[in-house]
């Protein structure tokens, strides 16, 4: 089981703040930049899920983000614009860190008291956050 | 797995993962291999296996806001009578998992409080929040959000055979019925409360 270095404690935690900033104001461009692109593409789909319920032609937006750029960036302005909005903020405290086989880390953290949990994989060096690394391999 | 298949199956997600159906899938799989499937059983990737986790990891959504639905609207049966078969998918879900050798156990499927609405994922916490809150503002709303549930229940089992092993895949089309059961139960309801 790979050692959990201060370095790399200290990429992941500042992963999971720049997570909740980029939410906070609706930097999407850092956001992505951040996660796998899957992953990214998960969190537009929640994000926008409460518009998408009542906006059938954002809903549209929504279905299409995977195969239409155009429709990403669409859908990526007006949850962007929801996001600022909104702009909720979150009081978070990284609580443990996990490792998870060779390459995944589970972050454990306190969402406004809760507890979560984010999931990471390194790929090339490089953390991500990854939704779908949850999955115990160690 | 191809490219496509990752996308359908990670966009069962959003779709809130309704992977209801699929999970039930695991109910014939738990028979065994072949176990009136007629499928062979076959090595999932590693891809295919986190898909599998995360799935499961969904149902849990679908399963707590038919709970929560259900308890704001105890008149409503149809909330009721879903969520005993949701809490069937979602046990079908985890058989599934453990036939892969997939480990579950952090995921609390407890129906007691406070684990009933509460996710690891934030993603999956602001589903539940968004689905509870817009069922929230009216009954005909409730119903709503379970319509969508099913109707992407029912589209997800169609993409989610791709390059899925055979034992999975013939599953599915009995997972459909159920779907399309709740489906009908609720499309019943919402006419009934737009008749008022």
């Amino acid at each position: 089981m790979p050692v959990i270095t201060d370095n790399i404690k200290k990429t992941l935690s500042e992963s999971l703040y720049l997570y909740y900033s980029t939410l906070k104001n609706g930097d999407l461009a850092v956001l992505s930049t951040i996660m796998t692109q899957e992953s990214y593409h998960i969190t537009l789909e929640s994000l926008g899920f409460k518009r998408a319920f009542k906006d059938l032609e954002f809903k549209e937006l929504l279905k299409n983000i995977d195969s239409s750029k155009e429709d990403l960036h669409r859908a990526e302005k007006i949850i962007s614009c929801d996001l600022r909005a909104d702009s909720i903020e979150r009081n978070i405290n990284v609580a443990d860190f996990e490792s998870n086989g060779n390459d995944r880390i589970i972050l454990h953290y306190n969402e406004d008291g809760n507890p979560k949990k984010m999931y990471f994989s390194s790929s090339s060096r490089k953390w991500k956050i990854n939704h779908k690394a949850g999955r115990k391999t160690s | 797995m191809s490219k496509k298949t990752s996308v359908n199956e990670r966009r069962k997600f959003m779709k809130i993962l309704g992977l209801g159906a699929i999970a039930t899938a695991s109910s014939a799989l738990a028979r065994g291999p072949g176990g009136g499937s007629g499928g062979d059983t076959v090595e999932l990737t590693e891809e295919q296996k986190d898909t599998l986790y995360f799935i499961f990891q969904e149902e849990k959504v679908a399963r707590d806001v038919y709970i929560t639905l259900g308890k704001l609207y105890p008149n409503e049966n149809t909330f009721a009578n879903i969520q005993l078969s949701e809490q069937e998918h979602i046990l079908s879900a985890q058989v599934l998992c453990e036939r892969y050798g997939i480990d579950t156990s952090a995921v609390n499927l407890s129906l007691e409080d406070p684990y009933v609405g509460l996710f690891d994922l934030h993603e999956m916490q602001k589903l539940y929040d968004d689905c509870v809150a817009l069922g929230q503002s009216s009954l005909l709303e409730a119903v709503r959000v379970g319509i969508l549930i099913e109707v992407t229940d029912i589209k997800d089992l169609e993409e989610a055979s791709v390059d899925m092993p055979s034992d999975v895949v013939n599953v599915y089309a009995n997972l459909k019925d159920g779907s399309l059961n709740h489906l009908a139960a609720f499309e019943a309801s919402e006419k009934s409360l737009l008749s008022y």
